[in-house]
Order: C-alpha cells, then sequence, then structure tokens
C-alpha cells in the first residue's frame, strides 16, 4: 500500500522541480505535469482495494485524530480525486502540445490540482481552508496567465470575491473551533449535537460563503462569467471541471457530514434554484458563445446544489448519486465544450456566434465533439447528461418537489434553445478553417468517449457513484472509522 | 340486360338535361324579349359537335378531361335515386358517396382544361374552385339537419322517411331548404355565379379550348349534371315522388335558377365567395340549430 | 427477443452504412439489404403480445409488441425502404445513412416500449437524428427549421416527461397503464402533458408551426419518410394515450374529446387554406399533410369505433397518398431543381410516370373514390353525423374542400399548363422515384376498392376498447346511417369510363396542336409568352378572407419567445456590473440572510 498522502507530497515536490528543470531545457517542464498526475492516479488506484465503507484514515506525525493533521478518505472522496486527477492528467496533456507557456504556468496548474486534490482528501477542517487557498490562488494566477485585459479583469473579479469567501470562510471555522475546541471533520460532526442552534447557523452561513464562490451559487457568482470569459479555453475547463467539483464535495462534506444536513441546506436550495433559473436565463441572451458556456456551467452548478440540498428532505443514496451523476456529466461535458470551443474559434478569442458562423462544417471533428458536449450537457439520449438529468428528476419526484420538475424541464428546453441554436450556427455557412494537432483532439475525444460509452452503457459509473453515495450517506461510519465509536 | 338497361338510362336522362338547357335558353330569350332556338336545340348542337372532324387537342389530358367529366356525372347519377323511381345502385345511394361523384366531373375538367396552358382556362377553374368554398359548403351544411333529423345518411332512406306534401322536409326545415336554394344557384353555376364560365371576362372559362366532341362530351356532362344536382335537392328537400312528378320538381327548381339568372348581374370572384359566408351561412347554421332545438 | 434483435439489426446497418461511407456502391447496397431484411423481420418475427425486457442494470427497458404497433411499424419500415431506394439518386454521406437507421431505430422502438422512461428515451431518440437529418438538409433555411423542429419536439418530449413523472408520483409505475382512477383534475393534467409530443409529431394546431419549415427543408426523399412515416408516431400516441394511459376518458373527460376533435379540424380547414396559399409543391404539400392528420384527431376525437377505425384508416392513407405526392415532387425536383410552382408547367409531357402518380396522389387527397381516402372520409363523415355534431361536420367538409383546391393547384403548377422553354429536354423521374411511385399506387388503389383488407386489422386494434358498431367484409362496410359497397362504386366508375370513352372514340377525329395555338383574344403569342397560370393561383382568396387571414400562431408565438428574452435581459443584468456590484451583492446577501434569520443569531 502506497500512503495517499503521497498524491500531496510528490504534487508539491513536482511543482517545485519544475524550475529546477526550467533551467535544463525550456521543454521539459511541460512533462511535468502528466507525470505527476500519472503517479498520483496510480497511488490512489492502488489504494481502491483498501477504502471500504467508512473512511480510510491517514495520519501524519504519528498522531491519532483528533490531534493531528490527517487525510481522511471514504469511496466519497477517493471518486472526486480521481476525477480531479483525471482531469488534471487528461489537461496536462492537452497542455503538452503547447509550446508558448511559461514554466509558472505549469507549477500554476500542479498546485491547483493539489489544492483541489487537497481539498477532497483531508479531514481536518483547517487544512480544508489551506487547500482552499491553496487552490483559489493558483486558479486566480492561472486565469490571468493570458494577460490581456479580460483575463486580468476575471482574475481580479475572481480574487476580491474569492478573498471575500475564504476569509469568511476561515471565520466560519474559527466559530466551529470556539464551540468544540476541534479542527477535525468528524470530531466536530460527533459534537454537532451539542452546538446550540444559533451558533451552528452562523457557522453554516459563513462556510457557506466560502464554499458557495467556488461553486458559483448566486449572488457569489458574479465573478464566473468574467472569469471564464476572460481565461484561456483549458482554464474554463479547469474552472469548470476541477475547481466546482472540489467546492461539491466540500459542500456535501460540510453541510451533510459535519452539519448533518441542517436547514443550512434550505438556504442552498433557494439558492441553487435562483442561481440555475438566472443563469440559464442569462445564457439564453448570449450571444457570445464563451460567456453563455459560462453561464450554463453556472446554471448546471445551481443544478446541482439543489440535488445536493433535496437529501436534507431525504437522506437517499439515490440523491447523491445523482449528484455524482451529475457532477460527472458536467466535468466531462462541460470540459469538451470549452475545449472544442477553443478549437472551433482557433483560439483566437472570436466567441461570437456569428464569427463561429459554419467553423463547425470547416473543421467537422471540432464541431462533432462540441455537438457531443452540448448534446450530453441538454440530457439527449444515448449520452451520458440523459442519464444524470433522469435522476435528478427522480431525485426530484423521490423528494416531492413535483413542481421543480416542471422547472428543471422548462429550464432544460430553454438549454435546448440556445445550444442547438448554437449547433445550428456552427454548421451554416463556410466558415474558417483552423488545424487541430493530434494530442489536443486525442484529450477532446477522450472526454467524447466518456460521456459516448457511459451514455450507451450507464451501468458502471452508477455503480461506483452508488457506491460513493453509500459512503456519503452512512455518517456515522465516517465518524467512527476517524474517531472511534459514537 | 342491366347494362343496357343503364345505358338507356343515361341516354334518356342525357337528352331531358339537354332539354332542359334548350329551355332554359327560351325562358331567358322570353324574359329579354327575344324568341331564343327551339327547345331541341342543345341536342342538335351537340350532335353536330360529335361530327366534327379536325378537333384541336393540347395532349392527353386535355382530351381525357371531359370524359373523366362525363363518367363522374354518369356515375353520380347511377346512385341517385329519382324520387321514388330507384336505379340500380339505390341501395348504394349514401350522401358522401354521390357528394365525392360529383367532384369528380369537376375535377375532369379542370385537369383537361388546365393542360391547354390558356390562363382563361386556368383562371376559369380557379374560381370555380373557389366558389366551392363558398356554396359546396352551404349545400352541405343545409342538407345535414335533413340527414341528422331522419338518422341516416342514405339519400334512399331520406326519400323514404319523408311523407307526402307536408311532411317534406322542405316544409319541416324551411330555413335550411332556402340555405339550400342559395347553394343550388352556385352549384349550378348560374348568375350571378356565372363566374367559372364568364364568356365576356375570360371567354368561357375552362371551356375556351375546348371544340368538337370534346365541347360535346362537357355539353352533355353539363346535362346530365343539371338532372343530378336538381335531383338531389328535390330528393333531399321535396320526399317520396313519382318519377314524373320528380322530373317536374327539378323542372321547377331549374326553373327557378334560370329566372334567377336572367334577371342578375355577375358577382366578382371574392364577392360570391364571402356572400355565401353572409347570409346563406347563417341561415344553414340557424337550420343545424332547429334540428338541434327539435331533438 | 425479437423486437431487440430487429433494433440491434437497424442500428448495426446504420453503423455499417456510416462506416462504408465512401464507398458508395457498396453503403448502398448494405443500407438497402438492411431495410429490406428488417422489413421481413419484422413481418415474420414479431407478433402481437410478444413481450421482452432488456436490463441494461440501471433500467429494465420494456417491450410489448401489440397491434397497433405491429399496424404502425409495418407502415413505418415500408416507407422506409421506400424512401431509401429513392435516396440513393440524392447526394448524400455515410452520416446521412446513420442517422436515418437511427431515426428508425427510435420510431419502432417507440413503438414497442411499454413503460413511460423507455418511451421518452426512444422519442427523444427519434427527434434528435431526425433533426439532424433534417440538419443534414438541402438548402441554407434548413439550419433554421431543423432548430425549430428540434426545439418543438424537445418541448413535446419534456412535456411528456413532465406527465411521466406525474403519473408515476401517482400511480407508483411507470408502466404505460390506466390513469382513470385517480382522483381529481391531475389526471387531465397528464393526459395533456402525455398527449403534447404527439401532438407536435402529428402536427396538431397550435403545435405544428415546425412543420412546414421542417418540411420543406429537409431533403426531398427524406420527407417522404418525415411526412408519411414518422407523423405516424403521433398519430400512435394518440391512440396510446386515449385508449391505454386513459381508458375512461370517454365518460370522465368528454369535453376534452370533443376539444381535441375541434381542434383536429380546425387544423385540417386551416391548414387546408395555408396550403392553397402556397407557391411552392413542398409547402404546399406540408400544409396539406398537416390538414389531413387534423382528420385523423377528428376520429380520435369522436371516439366511436368507426370514427377511431377511420382515423387509423386515414392514418395509413395518409402514409401511401402523401409519401406518394412527395416521392413525386422530389423525382419532379430531382430533374427540374426546383419546386416553386411558378417556374414548373406542362411536365405531363416530360414525366408521364410522375403526372400518373401525383394525379392519383391528389385524387386520394381529396378523398376521391376509389381511392385510399375514400373509404376514411365516408366512415368519418358517417361518424361525425352519427355524434350528431353538425358544425364540427360542416367544419371537417370545409377542409375537405380546400383539399380540391391545393390538390388542383399542385398538380397544374407542376404538370399541366405551359412547358417551359428550360424543361424542354427534362426526363422521366430516375428509376429509385418510379420504382416508389408504383409501389405505392397499389395500395392507394387496391385499398380503396377493397378496404376491407385492412380494416379487419384495424378493427382488431380498436374493438378491444370500444363496443363494434362497424359491420364489414371485404367488400362492404355497413355503419347505423349507412352502407357502401366499395368495389361497386369502382365498378360503376369503371363502367361509366369506358361508355365515356366509347363515346369519345367513336365521336370524330382530333389532331394535336401546338402549345401556342391557343385562343387569346387575337392577342399574338410566341414561345415566350407567359401563359402558365401559376402564381398567386388564388390570389383573390385573400380578398374573400380579408383580415384574419394574416393572424397566425407564430404571432402567439413570438410574443411568448420574447417575454423569455425579456426575462433573459433581466438575468444577465444581473452581471453586468463591475467587480464593486458584486461585491455589494456579496454584502448584501449576508446583510438579507442576517436580517431574516434575525431572531435565530
Amino acid at each position: 500500500m502506497v500512503s495517499p498522502i503521497l498524491v500531496i507530497a510528490l504534487s508539491l515536490f513536482f511543482a517545485f522541480v519544475i524550475p529546477l528543470l526550467g533551467m535544463v531545457s525550456k521543454k521539459l517542464p511541460r512533462l511535468v505535469p502528466p507525470l505527476a498526475m500519472l503517479v498520483n492516479l496510480w497511488i490512489l488506484i492502488t489504494n481502491i482495494k483498501f477504502v471500504s465503507r467508512g473512511a480510510m484514515l491517514v495520519t501524519t506525525a504519528g498522531l491519532k485524530p483528533p490531534i493531528a493533521i490527517n487525510l481522511a478518505i471514504d469511496r466519497f472522496s477517493l471518486l472526486f480525486v480521481i476525477l480531479i486527477q483525471l482531469i488534471g492528467l487528461l489537461l496536462s496533456v492537452y497542455y503538452l502540445s503547447q509550446d508558448n507557456r511559461d514554466q509558472r504556468f505549469y507549477m500554476l496548474f500542479l498546485l491547483n490540482i493539489l489544492g483541489a486534490s487537497g481539498i477532497v482528501m483531508t479531514g481536518d477542517i483547517f487544512n480544508s481552508f489551506v487547500f482552499l487557498e491553496i487552490l483559489e490562488i493558483s486558479s486566480f494566477g492561472l486565469v490571468a496567465s493570458k494577460k490581456d485585459r479580460k483575463a486580468l479583469e476575471g482574475g481580479f473579479k475572481y480574487m476580491v470575491i474569492g478573498a471575500i469567501g475564504s476569509s469568511l470562510y476561515l471565520l466560519g471555522i474559527i466559530v466551529l473551533y470556539l464551540t468544540t475546541g476541534s479542527l477535525n471533520m468528524a470530531e466536530i460532526a460527533k459534537l454537532m449535537p451539542h452546538i446550540p442552534e444559533s451558533i451552528k447557523l452562523f457557522a453554516a452561513l459563513l462556510l457557506l460563503a466560502g464554499i458557495g464562490v467556488e461553486v458559483e451559487l448566486f449572488p457569489l457568482n458574479a465573478w464566473a462569467p468574467d472569469a471564464y470569459h476572460g481565461a484561456k479555453d483549458e482554464i474554463s475547463t479547469q474552472l469548470s471541471s476541477i475547481i466546482s467539483k472540489a467546492g461539491i464535495y466540500l459542500a456535501a462534506r460540510i453541510f451533510f457530514t459535519i452539519f448533518n444536513g441542517f436547514y443550512a441546506l434550505k438556504i442552498i436550495f433557494y439558492l441553487g434554484v435562483i442561481t440555475f433559473v438566472i443563469a440559464e436565463l442569462a445564457a439564453l441572451m448570449q450571444k457570445n458563445v464563451k460567456r453563455m458556456l459560462a453561464y450554463s456551467s453556472i446554471g448546471q452548478m445551481g443544478l446541482l446544489m439543489l440535488i445536493l440540498s433535496l437529501v436534507a428532505k431525504r437522506g437517499d443514496v439515490f440523491v447523491i448519486t445523482t449528484v455524482i451523476l451529475l457532477a460527472l456529466n458536467h466535468a466531462f461535458g462541460k470540459g469538451l465544450l470549452f475545449l472544442s470551443l477553443g478549437a472551433l474559434s482557433g483560439g483566437n478569442g472570436e466567441y461570437e456566434i456569428e464569427n463561429l458562423g459554419g467553423n463547425g462544417r470547416a473543421n467537422p471533428l471540432a464541431g462533432f465533439l462540441f455537438t457531443v458536449g452540448a448534446l450530453s450537457i441538454v440530457g439527449m439520449p444515448f449520452f451520458f447528461g440523459f442519464w444524470s438529468k433522469i435522476s435528478a428528476l427522480i431525485s426530484l419526484m423521490k423528494t416531492n418537489v413535483i413542481y421543480l420538475i416542471a422547472l428543471v424541464l422548462v429550464i432544460s428546453l430553454v438549454e435546448i434553445y440556445y445550444y442547438g441554436n448554437v449547433i445550428v450556427n456552427l454548421f451554416r455557412g463556410e466558415g474558417k478553417k483552423y488545424g487541430i494537432s493530434i494530442v489536443p483532439a486525442a484529450v477532446m475525444i477522450l472526454f467524447a468517449l466518456f460521456v459516448i460509452v457511459f451514455g450507451i452503457w450507464p451501468h458502471p459509473v452508477f455503480q461506483i457513484a452508488q457506491s460513493a453515495a453509500v459512503s456519503l450517506i452512512e455518517r456515522t461510519t465516517y465518524i467512527s472509522s476517524i474517531i472511534g465509536g459514537m | 340486360m342491366s347494362i343496357l338497361y343503364f345505358f338507356l338510362y343515361l341516354l334518356l336522362v342525357t337528352i331531358i338535361g339537354l332539354l332542359y338547357m334548350g329551355a332554359a335558353r327560351k325562358i331567358t330569350a322570353h324574359i329579354q324579349n327575344r324568341y331564343g332556338p327551339p327547345v331541341y336545340q342543345p341536342i342538335l348542337d351537340v350532335l353536330k359537335l360529335f361530327a366534327k372532324k379536325d378537333t384541336a387537342s393540347h395532349g392527353i389530358m386535355h382530351s381525357l378531361g371531359p370524359v373523366i367529366a362525363y363518367t363522374g356525372i354518369a356515375a353520380t347519377l347511377l346512385f341517385l335515386p329519382l324520387g321514388n323511381h330507384t336505379p340500380l345502385l339505390h341501395f348504394n345511394g349514401d350522401l358522401f358517396v354521390v357528394l365525392y361523384l360529383l367532384v369528380v366531373g369537376p375535377l375532369g375538367m379542370a385537369l383537361g382544361a388546365g393542360e391547354s396552358a390558356n390562363s382563361n382556362a386556368t383562371i376559369g377553374i380557379a374560381r370555380a374552385l373557389s366558389m366551392m368554398l363558398g356554396y359546396e359548403i352551404i349545400f352541405f351544411m343545409a342538407t345535414l339537419p335533413v340527414f341528422y333529423h331522419y338518422g341516416t345518411a342514405s339519400i334512399y332512406r331520406v326519400i323514404q322517411a319523408q311523407g307526402a306534401f307536408p311532411d317534406w322536409a322542405a316544409i319541416l326545415f324551411p330555413i335550411s331548404f332556402i340555405a339550400g336554394l342559395f347553394a343550388l344557384q352556385g352549384l349550378m353555376g348560374e348568375k350571378p355565379f356565372e363566374l367559372v364560365v364568364a364568356p365576356h371576362e375570360i371567354a368561357s372559362g375552362p371551356m375556351v379550348e375546348y371544340g368538337g366532341k370534346y365541347l360535346g362530351l362537357l355539353q352533355i356532362w353539363h346535362a346530365v349534371g343539371i338532372i343530378v344536382e336538381t335531383g338531389l335537392f328535390v330528393d333531399i328537400f321535396f320526399g317520396p315522388q313519382s318519377i314524373l312528378w320528380f322530373f317536374a320538381g327539378t323542372f321547377i327548381v331549374f326553373f327557378a335558377t334560370v329566372i334567377v339568372n336572367a334577371v342578375m348581374p355577375r358577382f366578382r370572384i371574392e364577392q360570391a365567395v364571402r356572400f355565401y359566408w353572409g347570409l346563406p351561412l347563417l341561415l344553414s347554421i340557424l337550420g343545424i340549430l332547429q334540428v338541434y332545438i327539435w331533438r | 427477443m425479437a423486437m431487440f434483435y430487429l433494433l440491434l439489426l437497424l442500428v448495426l446497418v446504420g453503423i455499417v452504412s456510416f462506416v462504408l461511407g465512401p464507398i458508395k456502391v457498396l453503403r448502398n447496397i448494405i443500407a438497402f439489404l438492411g431495410a429490406v431484411t428488417a422489413f421481413f423481420y419484422f413481418l415474420t418475427n414479431i407478433k402481437p403480445g410478444l413481450i421482452y425486457s432488456l436490463n441494461i442494470r440501471v433500467y429494465n427497458v420494456h417491450f410489448e409488441a401489440g397491434f397497433s404497433s405491429m399496424f404502425f411499424g409495418v407502415i413505418i419500415t415500408a416507407l422506409f425502404i421506400i424512401f431509401l431506394i429513392a435516396s440513393f439518386h440524392e447526394e448524400n454521406d455515410g452520416a446521412y445513412y446513420l442517422f436515418a437507421y437511427l431515426t428508425l431505430t427510435g420510431a419502432l422502438a417507440v413503438l414497442f416500449a411499454k413503460d413511460l422512461i423507455s418511451f421518452f428515451f426512444f422519442f427523444e431518440t427519434m427527434s434528435l437524428f431526425s433533426f439532424l437529418m433534417v440538419l443534414k438538409g438541402k438548402s441554407d433555411t434548413s439550419f433554421r427549421s431543423a432548430f425549430k423542429y428540434l426545439v418543438w419536439s424537445v418541448f413535446g418530449g419534456y412535456a411528456f416527461l413532465m406527465g411521466t413523472f406525474l403519473k408515476v408520483y401517482y400511480t407508483h409505475s411507470v408502466m404505460i397503464g390506466d390513469i382513470s382512477y385517480l382522483a381529481g383534475g391531475v389526471k387531465l393534467l397528464i393526459l395533456i402533458l402525455l398527449l403534447a409530443p404527439f401532438a407536435v409529431k402529428a402536427a396538431l394546431m397550435p403545435f405544428h408551426l415546425w412543420a412546414p419549415d421542417a418540411y420543406k427543408d429537409s431533403k426531398d426523399t427524406f420527407t417522404v419518410f418525415f411526412s408519411g412515416g414518422l407523423s405516424k408516431i403521433g398519430v400512435f400516441g394518440y391512440f396510446l394515450v386515449l385508449f391505454k394511459v386513459f381508458t375512461e376518458i370517454a365518460v370522465k373527460y368528454p369535453y376534452f374529446l370533443k376539444a381535441f376533435a375541434w381542434l383536429g379540424a380546425i387544423t385540417a380547414a386551416l391548414s387546408g387554406i395555408y396550403a392553397f396559399m402556397q407557391d411552392d409543391a413542398k409547402k404546399l404539400l406540408a400544409y396539406s399533410s398537416i390538414s389531413q392528420l387534423g382528420y385523423v384527431a377528428v376520429g380520435f376525437g369522436i371516439y366511436t369505433h368507426f370514427s377511431v377505425v377511420a382515423a387509423l384508416f386515414h392514418a395509413l392513407g395518409h402514409a401511401v397518398f402523401e409519401s406518394l405526392l412527395f416521392l413525386v415532387v422530389a423525382g419532379v425536383y430531382y430533374r427540374t431543381k426546383t419546386t416553386d410552382l411558378r417556374k414548373m408547367g406542362g411536365l405531363i409531357k416530360r414525366m408521364p410516370l410522375s403526372f400518373i402518380g401525383l394525379l392519383f396522389g391528389i385524387i386520394a387527397t381529396s378523398g376521391i373514390p376509389p381511392t385510399i381516402g375514400f373509404p376514411s372520409k365516408w366512415l368519418l363523415y358517417e361518424a361525425l353525423i352519427l355524434k350528431g355534431d353538425l358544425l364540427l361536420t360542416s367544419l371537417v367538409f370545409f377542409a375537405s374542400i380546400t383539399a380540391f383546391l391545393y390538390s388542383y393547384k399542385l398538380v397544374h403548377g407542376i404538370f399541366l399548363g405551359k412547358l417551359h422553354e428550360e424543361h424542354k429536354n427534362v426526363k422521366e423521374a430516375p428509376l429509385g422515384y418510379a420504382f416508389g411511385t408504383v409501389v405505392l399506387l397499389v395500395p392507394l388503389l387496391v385499398l380503396g376498392i377493397i378496404p376491407g383488407l385492412v380494416i379487419k386489422p384495424i378493427d382488431y386494434i380498436v374493438r378491444f376498447y370500444l363496443k363494434p358498431e362497424l359491420g364489414y367484409n371485404l367488400a362492404n362496410m355497413n355503419t347505423p346511417l349507412g352502407h357502401v359497397n366499395f368495389p361497386v362504386v369502382g365498378l360503376v366508375m369503371g363502367l361509366t369510363f369506358a361508355l365515356s370513352l366509347f363515346i369519345y372514340l367513336i365521336a370524330g377525329k382530333s389532331y394535336r396542336a401546338e402549345q401556342t395555338d391557343n385562343y387569346t383574344a387575337t392577342e399574338a403569342i410566341d414561345e415566350d409568352f407567359e401563359l402558365h397560370y401559376a402564381g398567386e393561383f388564388y390570389g383573390f382568396m385573400k380578398k374573400a378572407f380579408g383580415r384574419p387571414l394574416t393572424w397566425s400562431f407564430e404571432k402567439i408565438l413570438n410574443a411568448f419567445l420574447k417575454l423569455f428574452s425579456f426575462l433573459g435581459e433581466v438575468a444577465r443584468g444581473f452581471y453586468m456590473g463591475d467587480a464593486r456590484v458584486y461585491l455589494f451583492y456579496v454584502i448584501a446577501f449576508f446583510a438579507l440572510l442576517a436580517y431574516l434569520m434575525g431572531g435565530k443569531l
């Protein structure tokens, strides 16, 4: 057994190696991230069989919790960390084909993945703040790495709101620490029944502020359109496929495991609905495809959070399974959309619909991949999105919010409308032809394969998601596996 | 044997129809203070037309058009009871069979005339078809209460269900009867609905390119058509009649349309259609309401 | 298992034709053989009552073949073959055939689906791939039409899904089954929601707005299948929902049925009017197709045994004659590269077989005996009068009259009138089109003369749900109102035709006149003289109709879309500010939360 702590340690190590290698050769740094991801994935995969229903505890400094910093990995976190590393691997392979990168970029990239993985794996709430900071700060840098006006603007907005969010998050941790005297998640969870209601609510709201920025909840998501729009296409992929996934994990872990449902989830429910509706409607009016994707991404996250909050109504495995399915669909589908949009626009920032007209016909592969991504996101049959959307609706039905099914369907129709409009425009008239090199194409095809293969045969994903969901739902097992009996 | 009977029957009705046409010319002439041709003149005309040797044809459909037209009207006639007199196929005398067979004739003529590449002919047909949106629907709506009242769609049974004089559908459904009269004027293509032929405007419309035997076929089509159309009207509204009274009835109805024809000017096409969508439509709806109230 | 094998076969053939894309001859052979195999496999192996459930682990897909699915399946598969053969003449790539086959797969699977979720799945599959088929259409506007079609079909699909969830929520069963026992108005809501996608597919007003454009802009041969075949899914759905999902509808909501029938009649009448106002052959036919499907809705709305028999028979008839018309127009387009009625004319001399096809097509469309259009119209009228809704009957009759108008306009615009100079050397439509034309003419005439051949299977479908009232044998049909012997009608027409022909033949001879040899009131005409009266054919009817003709459903829809645009603008407004505004959001948000939870903090 290889300790999962190495995932974090090795990532840090690789990040520091990059400048050294950069001195040797300009070409070497870009080989580091894929290597790191491969090693990490290997470590994680060897650990799969050791993670049973409860959490696997990885101690540091030889001390047992609740004293020391430790990692607590259950199937839920394992699924998310593998997802993050996998997308990271795909993206780092994508970067292999690009020459004009600064070596600092690769460091930021590695740190970003490291932060996201750390959030998912840690069993310590303060540690999660540290990783959140790493994640956010590296993200600001990544967004701004394009160095034009829009990218800087997006990065700046992200930074301002992210900084407020994370300081409030820290405040929330302080409140919890003051009342429970512990920073260990399991310990806090165990003590939760003894905390007064008002303190609980206060802490929950403060934590929500930090998480809300990451999961793009209204009104904390105002940075998102600018950041997505300003950033490079791959970075947008990273924002939607990795960073927001870490946010979802954190939300589930904190509001379900620690707060045990509670009505912070009720707030998330309403915020989720508002986010979903407003973002999708905003996307409807967008003429700029990338911004449209950004709004769509926000909308999807709103739906996700809305479904997640349903777990408060009924602690159902299916609801969490749905959340995971939606997250996977969003990670692969939206990631594919951003990447293929980059290929369609030739990487020159022309994202207006009229400028893209006919580009799908001129670049058939990219056009096809964009179509696949869009069809999966809107939930067409034979794509993975179909299963996640149906699951979402079934979750809504199971939790008796039948009127929301109507809302989701109406908004889905809005989605069809604007995605359909883009697809149709992509294949209309004569467009500009851009070359696409083999590596990015291969990466995108892998993204597409995920949504198609598991769209036709969704069972494996369902099974994995279900076992991960079970491990989240059984919070007592999680707690007792870390700090013993309850 | 029955086939021979059927030929004779058709021949007889054709001749009677041609005599009606002659009578119409005579009546119109008298109203306009002229003498007019003899009543049998149309028969002579038709014979002459059939005997003509060099007739222009614009193609196969142009030639077949009049043939189909006569086919349609002859087939209709066989499904139509003439009062109490029941032809071979009275048991099939269903209103909708008759209504749809009745369309075959105009369709044939329209197809034939269409091939001639003469705009006058096509305009005439466009008018004829548009006019159907007016009179045909009124005629249908006027007869509906009768069929609904007697609970059958068979013309034969409608005739039998009515009794002697006061028990006629015309007496029971006076409003529908009047609406039907309006429709009949259009159905017969007489003024003020004589837009299809309109000799001064579009040079007799569909007939413009027809001469010789084609015109002859169209003449006998028209002749049988008069009997079928007025006969349908008499059947539905005047109950069971012996064959003589039946023809008397058709002649009276025909006479009325001819008189109106003689004194009326011509509508423009949109006026004609709109006219039908006005008062006659209202009357036919009232007729339908009447049968509802009765039930 | 047979059903699954059939669907699998279709998918595989689609994929193989896609892979073989560039090798045209081989691809066409495979595609053709695949369709024919599927057709015969369908006929021989699939029997009513066959049940199969496919466990894909996350879900159990249930299939069941019933009489109705057999009936529609045969129609759809047969039309697919006809479409396929004709489409080989067009320039198509492998993907086109892949999409075509997947469309067919979806359509057949919809017919077999036994539970609502699978039904939705396959319905969406069909919508998606038929959307792609339209997207691969022939003109630049096909994109707009395809988009419209997609949004409308997905709208229908989502309404269906909503209905599904409501049904599952209240009955705890996902199977297609009765909901009559549910209390309250929710069953009406479920009914309407479940009917919506079929109203879209069968283009019932006001759900028809996609149809004229999509029919016009899809490739001509595909329209044959699209209009004739895929719209049958809508009819199948009417049957499914009104008989299997809500068995007691006639008792519980007779007014719903009445409204449905009226909607059908309005569709038939209005589309008829729109049809004869069109100058484009395909658009005219599109409206005619919508109009004819309106009768089907009327038949279902009356909800008596023989009205439903009439509706199903008419659905079959629609498949035959509307496909025939579209096929002929496709052949004409293949030769002349236009569907504009004003630019054609006189083609009867160049394309006689196409003319015969179109002629019988319009005769059937108008419902004139002895063609397939007549028995269904006759039955429908009998049912209407028996039901006693005379105004509805009148409206349906009005719609039938419009059929004469647009039919004549079509045949005149293409085949009659003056032959244009540029079409002097046009040839007959190629073999693939001619094949379909001839094949479709057979049922068109045979079933018009001996309707009993298909009345029997249709009766089997219906008699299970409604008390049989229609007496029939091979030749006769008896309703409480009347009786028709169809072969006798055909025979009489044949005899009288023989007589008329006899008169024609014994009369004097005729000679063949030139086109320009016309009466024109002494005006001299030559070859360039415009004699073809085709544009604005019924222009004067605009005056007759006046203002109401300018009213349209599209305007209502546009107002609705404007509302959504407005909402979108409002939503976008939230994200227009700079960083300070966004900061303000965060602070305001927490202030609000603090205020709302003031008591608790």
